[in-house]
């Protein structure tokens, strides 16, 4: 944390709202990276991040310099997400007849990521679409874990602070989770 | 190394965050044993997929801070966070009196002693005399006053048998 967030925290920590929209501009594009990322709809993205932002305006008095602000906000984040998606596990997910053979055969040929390079733009957006669809059948928090890590770039220790686990339980559960994601496209593939 | 120890170790080689040595360990593992390979293929593939499906996320408009100024808004005019900027001074304010009634109540505490024989001695508690007649409130019209009545209790010694 640099001198300058500092002010600007104790300043917004007296009500200084323009102080506060300063912080907010900082960390508004992590933010909505983190929150596009992990629930794939881009409408729910803006709202989401309000109720993010306006419970750290409140929160603030609270903040005591003891961690990284940083932290505390993708917390904030993490957890708005964690909500949002257990909200709508109520809803159908995607069905088998969702996944044309085709993409999970492409997918499935993926075997790193310099594969990508190979790829057209329009069979990425394909992929992309087939990806979104896998990563709804996992939970919320293998979703959350995922995207923190191969998406939003944060290390084990990172993702340990920001969810409050330790950090051998964050590699479990990202090892879980990735075996998942492969065995939701084998299972596809058998049908 | 066992395979523990080298899977613990897959996200960091992944990410490039292991040194030459470490690297060079664990590929001899991953060379020799197939479980690990299997994970640290698995691995590197759902790596691959995810990043094809990053999204990018969208701009700031101005619906976003409209909307967040309204809600912050919104919150400040209920009952209880009106006063957010006097809540956090009277917060340090309760915590700094609290912090203090506590450091002056240890202080009474160990003092406590000497404080109560220099009282006694003020008052003579020690040598009690008897009250006479001339010491008690005048009486008018049938009535004490209580105020007369409470100062003589406290400025008069005690009565004894």
């Amino acid at each position: 944390m640099d001198a300058e967030e500092t002010r600007l925290i104790q300043l917004s920590q007296q009500g200084d709202q323009a102080a506060f929209e300063e912080l907010v501009r900082r960390y508004q594009p992590k933010v909505f990276s983190i929150i596009v990322n992990v629930l794939r709809d881009r409408r729910e993205v803006e709202d989401i991040a309000q109720q993010v932002f306006v419970k750290l305006y409140f929160a603030l008095p609270s903040f005591h310099f003891r961690s990284a602000l940083s932290t505390w906000l993708y917390k904030i984040t993490v957890n708005e997400c964690y909500d949002y998606l257990r909200k709508q596990r109520a809803r159908p997910l995607t069905t088998a007849a969702d996944l044309g053979e085709g993409d999970l055969q492409r997918l499935e040929r993926l075997e790193d990521e310099r594969a990508l390079a190979s790829l057209a733009e329009a069979e990425r957006v394909e992929l992309k679409e087939l990806v979104t669809k896998l990563l709804e059948r996992l939970s919320p928090e293998e979703r959350i874990l995922l995207t923190l890590k191969e998406l939003e770039g944060f290390s084990i220790e990172e993702i340990a602070s920001i969810t409050a686990m330790n950090q051998n339980t964050v590699k479990v559960k990202l090892f879980r989770a990735r075996g998942r994601l492969a065995k939701e496209l084998g299972g596809q593939r058998r049908g | 190394m066992r395979c523990s120890e080298i899977r613990a170790q897959l996200d960091e080689y992944a990410s490039g965050r292991v040194g030459t040595e470490a690297r060079q360990e664990i590929e001899r593992h991953l060379a020799a044993c197939g479980e690990c390979r299997e994970i640290s293929r698995v691995a590197r593939q759902t790596t691959a997929w995810l990043r094809i499906g990053r999204e990018t996320p969208p701009d700031a408009g101005p619906a976003f801070w409209t909307g967040l100024r309204a809600a912050i808004a919104e919150r400040q005019t209920e009952p209880g966070l009106f006063w957010f900027p006097l809540d956090l001074y009277l917060r340090r304010l309760a915590y700094g009196l609290t912090a203090l009634a506590l450091v002056l109540g240890i202080y009474l505490a160990l003092t406590e002693a000497p404080l109560r024989s220099d009282w006694s001695e003020a008052v003579a508690l020690d040598s009690p005399q008897p009250y006479t007649e001339s010491v008690f409130p005048t009486v008018k019209q049938g009535r004490v006053d209580r105020d007369e009545v409470m100062l003589t209790l406290v400025t008069e010694p005690e009565v004894g048998p």
